[in-house]
């Protein structure tokens, strides 16, 4: 069930809601339960097939933090060591099974001059969401960070709807003490109405700007990728850039908005990251929760920057080469993995050699100004080349893009009857590109204008004013965009896939 | 109780809003049509009515424009008889999207001069072209008749038609034409006077869209009989016969040149095209081809001129994945190629006139 249809909001999302906050009214243990059975519903909803495994992993980590627990409860240090690279091979053995056995049989078989045909396995959605959400876990015990261990707390840590299928990964201790405290569980229409606002902005990104700039994609990356103007490569890949942003952007406002309603309040985990002045500061910003995942749970591991300039080089490279995989068995993310690790190296060798205030210089100094505008404008360029290999379907296919965009490989010749539009309306492709850069790095989102957190203030002026009109308005705002949507053939989120 | 009524002035100002901004947007007008009969079988829009058009939620391709004297679009004012050249067809030769001199009918007044007619409307198909040719070839006595094909024409052969529009039935061991008379709706004259509801009505399609949604989930499950298909089959092939006949019939009685001009399969042009024409389409239209050939009619098929354009120039044919109709690149080809088989007819047809 996406959250941009009809059957999730008309639907699943009031049920749940009711349900939620009537179950609250009686018994907490028994709202959270409800709330578990509504999530396992939303992931059943979507495939029945792979229900089981999440339940699975969900019993099986469960079980493993608890052994950890007891491990350390009773002094039994290398013991906990034990079954937390236990319960780690078992988490990483499911996601390299579903997600990279098809990808090592075709490329093994390659190496070995054989023609291997992939099994043909099926990602099971959210798989990659729930697995690290659930290994942070398993750390954080190892760690002694988790301190509450409620069954149904724990299978609602990790099937909660609004982040299940893409995010964002959310850490143990962040949101059990959200779950089981009583302030949550109280319904007012303020927060209603500020969760609904929050996610309306979320579909308006996805339904209008994700996937209205997204007709200028498919036919440069699936169809023409093999001869293009130059012109027709730069709208594709830079409405692709977009794109992604938007869809990502809307994804995250969407899960944030939904649970706040429900009174829980997830990490922030987009950050206007085209505003960016470095790749450093790029990935604060895109992903929040994914980077933070990688910094503490596989750089700092590998060493992080306390063995050397060297070593902390190889390790940024590894962890980003890693985190391209984790996005999907193919070529190009390893490539996109390795350039992002290849620019984080360059932003700080940049840094020691310029001083590691340089992105945070006077920009009312003409110095300050051109270093801000040169490396914001570096880093945007940089990602966005970054991005070819992102989408592209093979990374030859990524490489004739990227000849296209530096000297075209089609000119257009007399015969040509449609001039510049083609393969696609460019005129109004560059339009769409303008307007939704211009929302990217001109406006503020939506973090910066309501904060981050619990808004009990704003939730209160709005109790007592008017959230029934801004429900209202909300709601006939909502059903027509969704409208959009349906009658346009919905579209999946673009982190759906990963 | 203040919530809700708060959450109705709520409802009631977005809709203000959102009715606001739509009436300043390109937003579908639709168009009001005449009512039809058994007298009047054939669709066509109030004549000189001024009209917005766009497609989709995004508005593609608008433009504002006015029927002709008969109710048609794209089609120059009818004078007087007789007409160089006759068009039929449908939505591809109606062209909302475009401009009159951006269309084939555009493209060939400017070769052929003035006299090009054009009887077309969406929706329809080989027997609403039928009951055109019988009521407008009397009337405009063209030298040329062209009778536009889409692909799939020659497969839904046999499918009811909507309101508005014609059928070949089965009576008793004979075929025949039926129409299915049209009267607009009191309430849709009312209701589309909100451009709001007619972004919903016609540029979102909702209905439509509805309807379907039902559908859908009352289709699943069901399979289809093969005595059924053959039966179906046998029935396209009966009525692709009655149809050339009449159509011949007519040829004849007038002493026509008539061509038919047939779609090419665009989605096969290149293999990253995902609407792939299903095979049964395909083989239909070949029968439909071939047939037509057998009868003598001038067969015009617009697939090896599109291949050719698309292998030298890699220009589309359509607006596809938005919408499949023709651009402007594939009605200046097929009038290019049109020209070329109906000079000598215009010509030979005029100067024994």
């Amino acid at each position: 069930m996406l959250f941009n249809s009809f059957a999730f909001f008309l639907v699943f999302l009031p049920l749940s809601l009711t349900g939620y906050f009537v179950l609250s009214k009686y018994s907490i243990k028994a709202s959270i339960a409800f709330l578990l059975f509504a999530s396992v519903c939303f992931y059943g909803y979507w495939s029945l097939t792979y229900l089981p495994l999440l339940l699975g992993s969900i019993a099986i980590n469960y079980g493993v933090g608890g052994l950890i627990k007891r491990c350390k409860d009773s002094g039994k240090e290398s013991a906990a060591k034990y079954v937390l690279n236990a319960g780690l091979v078992l988490n990483l053995g499911a996601l390299v099974f579903f997600k990279y056995v098809d990808f090592l049989v075709v490329n093994v078989g390659a190496l070995l001059g054989q023609v291997w045909s992939p099994f043909g396995i099926i990602l099971p959605i959210g798989i990659s969401f729930f697995t690290f959400t659930q290994i942070a876990y398993l750390v954080d015990c190892q760690a002694g960070k988790v301190s509450e261990y409620q069954a149904e707390n724990y299978g609602l840590f990790v099937t909660y709807f609004p982040h299940l299928i893409a995010g964002p990964i959310i850490h143990h201790k962040d949101m059990m003490p959200q779950f089981v405290n009583p302030a949550t569980h109280i319904f007012s229409t303020g927060r209603l109405a500020l969760g609904l606002l929050i996610f309306s902005v979320g579909l308006f990104k996805k339904v209008v700007l994700a996937d209205g700039v997204a007709a200028f994609v498919a036919p440069v990356f699936d169809v023409h990728h093999a001869s293009l103007t130059m012109a027709e490569a730069w709208v594709g890949v830079l409405a692709y850039t977009f794109q992604l942003y938007f869809d990502f952007s809307g994804y995250c406002d969407m899960a944030y908005g939904l649970s706040y309603m429900f009174g829980v309040v997830l990490p922030v985990n987009f950050n206007s990251p085209y505003k960016a002045k470095s790749i450093i500061d790029f990935w604060r910003r895109w992903h929040i929760t994914l980077s933070s995942f990688l910094k503490d749970y596989l750089y700092v591991p590998l060493g992080g920057n306390r063995l050397g300039p060297r070593r902390r080089y190889l390790n940024l490279f590894i962890t980003m080469l890693l985190g391209g995989l984790w996005h999907g068995a193919n070529w190009t993310f390893i490539v996109w993995g390795a350039l992002h690790g290849m620019y984080l190296i360059a932003n700080h060798a940049l840094r020691h050699l310029l001083g590691d205030d340089v992105e945070r210089r006077d920009s009312r100094k003409i110095s300050g100004a051109l270093m801000l505008v040169s490396g914001a404008s570096l880093t945007f360029l940089s990602v966005v080349l970054a991005w070819v290999f992102f989408r592209a379907s093979s990374v030859a296919v990524a490489m004739e893009i990227l000849k296209a965009m530096s000297q075209g490989t089609f000119t257009l010749q007399p015969g040509n009857l449609a001039g510049l539009n083609r393969i696609m309306n460019l005129q109004a492709g560059m339009l769409w590109v303008l307007t939704c850069a211009g929302i990217a790095f001109l406006t503020p989102n939506v973090y910066d204008v309501l904060a981050h957190g619990k808004r009990i203030g704003i939730e209160r002026r709005l109790q007592a004013q008017s959230s029934g009109i801004l429900f209202g308005f909300l709601l006939v705002i909502i059903l027509l965009l969704l409208a959009i949507t349906e009658t346009r053939g919905v579209s999946e989120f673009l982190y759906f896939n990963f | 109780m203040r919530f809700l009524l708060n959450l109705v002035w709520g409802v009631m100002l977005a809709l203000g809003i959102l009715e606001a901004c739509f009436r300043v947007l390109p937003v579908n007008s639709g168009l009001r049509m005449v009512s039809t009969s058994a007298a009047e079988p054939y669709s066509r829009y109030l004549p000189q009515q001024a009209f917005v058009y766009s497609h989709g939620w995004n508005l593609l391709n608008a433009r504002h424009g006015t029927t002709n004297n008969l109710g048609f679009i794209n089609a120059a004012d009818f004078d007087r008889p007789p007409s160089k050249v006759l068009i039929i067809g449908d939505s591809f030769i109606e062209s909302f999207m475009h401009h009159y001199p951006d269309t084939l009918q555009g493209h060939l007044e400017s070769t052929l001069g003035k006299g090009i007619d054009v009887v077309a409307t969406s929706g329809n198909g080989l027997a609403d072209t039928l009951q055109l040719l019988k009521k407008f070839v009397p009337m405009m006595r063209p030298s040329a008749v062209v009778i536009f094909v889409k692909t799939w024409d020659p497969s839904v052969i046999a499918a009811a038609p909507l309101p508005g529009y014609s059928g070949f039935f089965n009576e008793g061991k004979n075929v025949a034409v039926h129409h299915v008379p049209y009267r607009e709706s009191s309430v849709k004259k009312w209701v589309t006077k909100s451009a709001l509801i007619r972004y919903i009505y016609y540029n979102l399609k909702f209905s439509e869209w509805l309807s379907q949604a039902f559908k859908l989930n009352a289709s699943v499950g069901r399979s289809i009989d093969k005595g059924v298909l053959a039966n179906e089959a046998a029935k396209k092939l009966e009525f692709t016969r009655y149809y050339l006949a009449e159509v011949n019939a007519i040829k004849q009685a007038y002493g026509l040149h008539i061509t038919f001009l047939l779609d090419g399969d665009r989605s096969s042009l290149h293999p990253s095209r995902k609407d792939k024409t299903q095979a049964s389409t395909t083989d239909d239209q070949h029968i439909f081809s071939r047939l037509a050939g057998e009868a003598g009619f001038d067969l015009l098929d617009l697939e090896p001129i599109f291949k050719r354009h698309w292998l030298a120039h890699r220009e589309e044919f359509d607006y596809l994945p938005a919408d499949g109709h023709w651009n402007a690149v594939a009605h200046q080809l097929a009038a290019d190629a049109l020209v070329t088989r109906l000079l000598p007819v215009v010509r030979g047809d005029l100067a024994h006139k």
